[in-house]
């Protein structure tokens, strides 16, 4: 499956599972797969990183650390996880349930033409999984991904989703619009704590 | 028995809770075991122990970013390993960042392996243009400290404090606070 397809499909199930709540705080590292989230469905709660590689891991546990009532999402690649490794102890260790790490693994680095990656010999799920994510699936067809996806929000974080996609971009695909001042702000406001005196 | 000033330690954190901080991401050494040490200690603090120093301005990120204030304890070898987070993502995406730094490798450094960072720390501040003030006395931290949140919240910026020495070591101003290796 391509890597487009399943971004939007992964999006369209954050959306469902927030139908009848808050919205889900979704980060999503820089590269195509921003780009891919943006073209099919953008929304305020999306938090688009369009530097900082490896970040938006680190980004999305602490918004699942100080934000334990939220669902947090973060969209990731091969290319990132391995870049900020580091930080799947960091969210095992801190084990927020609320935190959902979406990894499309194509073992290649996309926006720059698709040079390997070693994804493909070290398998990531294997490494979360060894972490300490409490679950960790690999998906490597559609049927596979909407099942996996039907119910993953209901299992208990941090879990990771890895999703085996085709190399290639889509041709002309647009760039994440609002500047990142715009980003913050927008994405801010769904976020922050809303705080009631007792 | 550690030569790091538990009296000094205790001046800081209590300067953090009184801005309000509620998240402290740490990587440790040994000038900076006290401060962590507070945080675990502390129901109302969480603490977010790092693999490496850059994941903590992603973690302050995330909570900037649900409204909730934090802070960053690192060596300056950290900052070193922190700059992309801090240019690419605090900078470009207007994250406020208190860090606090411990300033290794200063006059008095004993440990060979402190001194390199030691001699880029200011001109790596200067370079990132990161505002940046020391903490060297304890009758100035709450003021300094307080002083670098209120500036890193008006400009949704990075903003360092350096832990000198002076500060952080009690009584031994030559330095004993090694660490492993010696």
């Amino acid at each position: 499956m391509t890597r487009a397809y399943a971004v939007a499909r992964a999006a369209d199930a954050v959306d469902a599972a927030a139908a009848n709540g808050p919205d889900c705080l979704t980060v999503v590292c820089n590269g195509m797969i921003g780009r891919e989230l943006y073209a099919h469905a953008d929304t305020p709660s999306r938090f688009y990183m369009i530097g900082s590689m490896g970040l938006a891991s680190s980004i999305g546990l602490g918004l699942a650390i100080v934000q334990p009532a939220r669902t947090v999402v973060v969209f990731d690649g091969d290319g990132n996880v391995l870049m900020n490794m580091g930080t799947l102890g960091s969210v095992a260790a801190a084990a927020p349930a609320n935190f959902y790490h979406i990894v499309f693994d194509n073992a290649a680095h996309g926006s720059t033409g698709d040079q390997r990656t070693i994804s493909d010999r070290v398998p990531l799920d294997a490494v979360a999984r060894a972490a300490g994510y409490r679950s960790v699936v690999r998906v490597r067809d559609e049927h596979a991904l909407a099942g996996a996806l039907q119910s993953w929000f209901s299992t208990r974080g941090p879990a990771m989703l890895v999703v085996d996609v085709e190399r290639g971009n889509q041709p002309g695909i647009g760039r994440v619009d609002p500047s990142p001042t715009e980003l913050t702000a927008r994405f801010r406001a769904r976020a922050t704590l809303k705080t009631h005196s007792a | 028995m550690s030569p790091v000033s538990t009296t000094s330690s205790r001046v800081i954190y209590d300067a953090l809770k009184a801005c309000g901080i509620r998240l402290m991401s740490a990587l440790p050494e040994t000038w900076l075991v006290h401060l962590i040490r507070m945080a675990e200690d502390d129901p109302e603090m969480i603490l977010v122990r790092l693999a490496k120093e850059e994941e903590g301005v992603g973690i302050s990120a995330g909570a900037h970013l649900a409204g909730v204030k934090s802070a960053m304890l690192m060596q300056n070898h950290g900052l070193l390993a922190s700059i992309n987070g801090i240019v690419s993502c605090a900078q470009l995406y207007r994250i406020p960042l208190l860090m606090l730094v411990s300033y290794r490798g200063e006059l008095g450094e004993r440990d060979p392996w402190q001194t390199e960072g030691g001699g880029v720390t200011e001109d790596i501040l200067r370079a990132l243009r990161i505002p940046f003030v020391m903490l060297e006395q304890p009758d100035h931290v709450a003021q300094r400290i307080a002083d670098a949140q209120t500036l890193a919240l008006a400009s949704n910026k990075p903003v360092a404090l350096l832990l000198r020495r002076g500060l952080m070591i009690e009584e031994d101003g030559a330095g004993r606070a090694g660490g492993a290796g010696r």
